[in-house]
């Protein structure tokens, strides 16, 4: 458990309900300050609806919520005046002008960092005399972002800012993301689907499935622990593989095995070789495997 | 309790009402000087300014206001950002009283600016009075439409929401068409013009209603998923 000062976010049992359905079922959070945290499921996991909470545009059915230290929902506007959020659907006045819009927000926050809006406008290609009705979708998601990052927020939320973006304009967004936000020590926590840029630019993930967190990790133990390992016997298989401690899943590739081993590889490996002609082969699982497989499986415990 | 800036920007946003609202004063003048017969006084307390601002209430109040709070409003990009709920609810319902605070005293405002050339019925003073008491019940039919708006904006079936607040919109404005005729035109049938001879009562008893209408709007909207 970490301290007040070492964490962004401390979500605590939290619950939410939409007329009587269930959309998050006792989600526990903790964000370290200064880290990028990614927050991965598959649709209608509540990840939008976790980054909503936590900036009280949507109320808890039940839970503790703890932004910067302050409370979650008592003092909302306090938070708000430190964070920058990205919502996924872009939703600005159409006839506006985005020059508008920036205006709106500068005066809204006490801090705007002007010359960062400025720089990024050129660098995204944003035109500030045009209609936010003219702009592609690719456009609106980089404009959310440029709101989110001008107020020089100590934490950023993003709700899946890569929507809609080629992949020049991606890599520009996680330039930004990766050398100014996260090298001036701000914290991070994005929700996206791609997953191979979460996975170069995430300290920390976690994984909901169904309205919980199934899993949260720092990345690197993650990589480092989830690994599958290919095994030919020249005798018979072992039975009740699965049972072994370590061992989420075995699947037959023809005469081997492709067993998915989670954090005991060296004991797994050990007990392998002591079957008749085994050889076994290590493989590496990138975040997107890995994620499959917990997405895949439906619930596993955190 | 109401955010500049956000001020600013629904000023932008409604600004063709106000370009209307000029545009029927600009009628309304024309009118009087090329087609009025100078021998005949103004009767603007017999003009449907009270039926105009309830029409323009309920549309405004439970269409326009709310949309702001609906998907595709700007209610969710605003709350995102350092405002209050209560400061978006005071800052969208200024914006919306105002254009209509300016219609209802439209009166007032030809008798001042016309008094050289023709007679009115009513001295400024009462007509000021009436002006004021017809604003105060506007404001409380804009509340009205207001929550009713809320109410079809959160429930869980559209199609309910809209086919309830429809119904109550419509029993509303016969309810207040007929209410305009008793209150205040005076006739044989009428008990009188209530606006203008009891009009401490009539102030009086819009007060609380506008209150209350306002601390539940305030409430629904504190309390409302974005």
């Amino acid at each position: 458990m970490m301290t007040d000062s070492e964490r962004a976010v401390l979500v605590q049992g939290l619950t939410k309900q939409f007329s009587g359905h269930k959309v998050l079922n006792g989600v526990n959070l903790e964000v370290p300050r200064g880290s990028v945290f990614a927050l991965l499921g598959p649709n209608g996991a509540g990840k939008t609806t976790t980054l909503k909470i936590i900036l009280n545009l949507l109320q808890p059915t039940g839970g503790k919520i703890e932004v910067l230290g302050m409370d979650g929902v008592a003092r909302s506007q306090e938070i708000r005046r430190r964070v920058g959020y990205q919502s996924e659907i872009q939703l600005f006045y159409h006839r506006a002008r985005v020059e508008d819009v920036f205006s709106l927000c500068r005066s809204l926050y006490p801090r705007w960092n002007q010359a960062r809006v400025a720089r990024c406008c050129d660098i995204f290609d944003l035109p500030a005399r045009g209609l936010v009705s003219d702009l592609s979708k690719g456009k609106m998601t980089l404009l959310g972002l440029v709101l989110a990052v001008g107020p020089d927020p100590e934490l950023l939320l993003l709700d899946e800012p890569f929507t809609g973006l080629d992949p020049l304009r991606r890599r520009q967004v996680l330039q930004l993301l990766v050398e100014e936000m996260a090298g001036e020590e701000r914290t991070i926590l994005v929700s996206s689907h791609q997953i191979q840029d979460m996975e170069r630019i995430a300290d920390r993930v976690a994984f909901m499935v169904e309205g919980r967190v199934v899993l949260c990790r720092p990345v690197d133990d993650l990589l480092g622990a989830e690994k599958k390992v290919r095994a030919a016997f020249s005798g018979p298989p072992p039975e009740g593989m699965e049972g072994w401690p370590g061992v989420r899943r075995v699947e037959r590739e023809g005469s081997r095995l492709l067993i998915t081993v989670s954090g005991q590889v060296e004991e797994v490996i050990g007990r392998l070789s002591g079957y008749d002609g085994a050889a076994c082969e290590v493989i590496d699982q990138t975040l997107e495997d890995i994620f499959i497989n917990y997405a895949g499986e439906g619930l596993i415990n955190g | 309790m109401v955010n500049g800036p956000l001020m600013k920007l629904m000023y932008k946003r409604f600004a063709w009402i106000y370009w209307f609202l000029l545009a029927f004063l600009l009628v309304g003048w024309g009118a009087i000087l090329f087609f009025s017969v100078d021998a005949m006084p103004m009767h603007f307390e017999k003009h449907p300014f009270f039926s105009m601002g309830l029409f323009l209430a309920l549309i405004w109040g439970a269409g326009i206001f709310t949309r702001e709070f609906r998907q595709g409003g700007l209610m969710e990009f605003v709350m995102a950002r350092p405002v209050s709920r209560g400061e978006f609810f005071n800052t969208v319902l200024l914006s919306a009283v105002i254009p209509m605070l300016v219609l209802m005293f439209m009166p007032v405002i030809y008798v001042i600016t016309l008094y050289p050339w023709f007679d009115f019925t009513l001295p400024l003073y009462r007509l000021l009075l009436m002006c004021l008491i017809a604003a105060a019940w506007v404001v409380v039919i804009l509340l009205l439409g207001i929550n009713i708006g809320l109410f079809a904006a959160a429930h869980s079936s559209r199609r309910y929401g809209r086919a309830v607040s429809t119904f109550i919109l419509a029993m509303l404005v016969a309810v207040f068409i007929n209410m305009n005729n008793i209150i205040l035109q005076p006739g044989p049938a009428n008990p009188g013009w209530i606006a203008l001879y009891h009009p401490l009562p009539a102030l009086a008893a819009a007060l609380p209603a506008a209150g209350l209408l306002y601390c539940l709007g305030r409430r629904r909207v504190d309390r409302m998923d974005i």
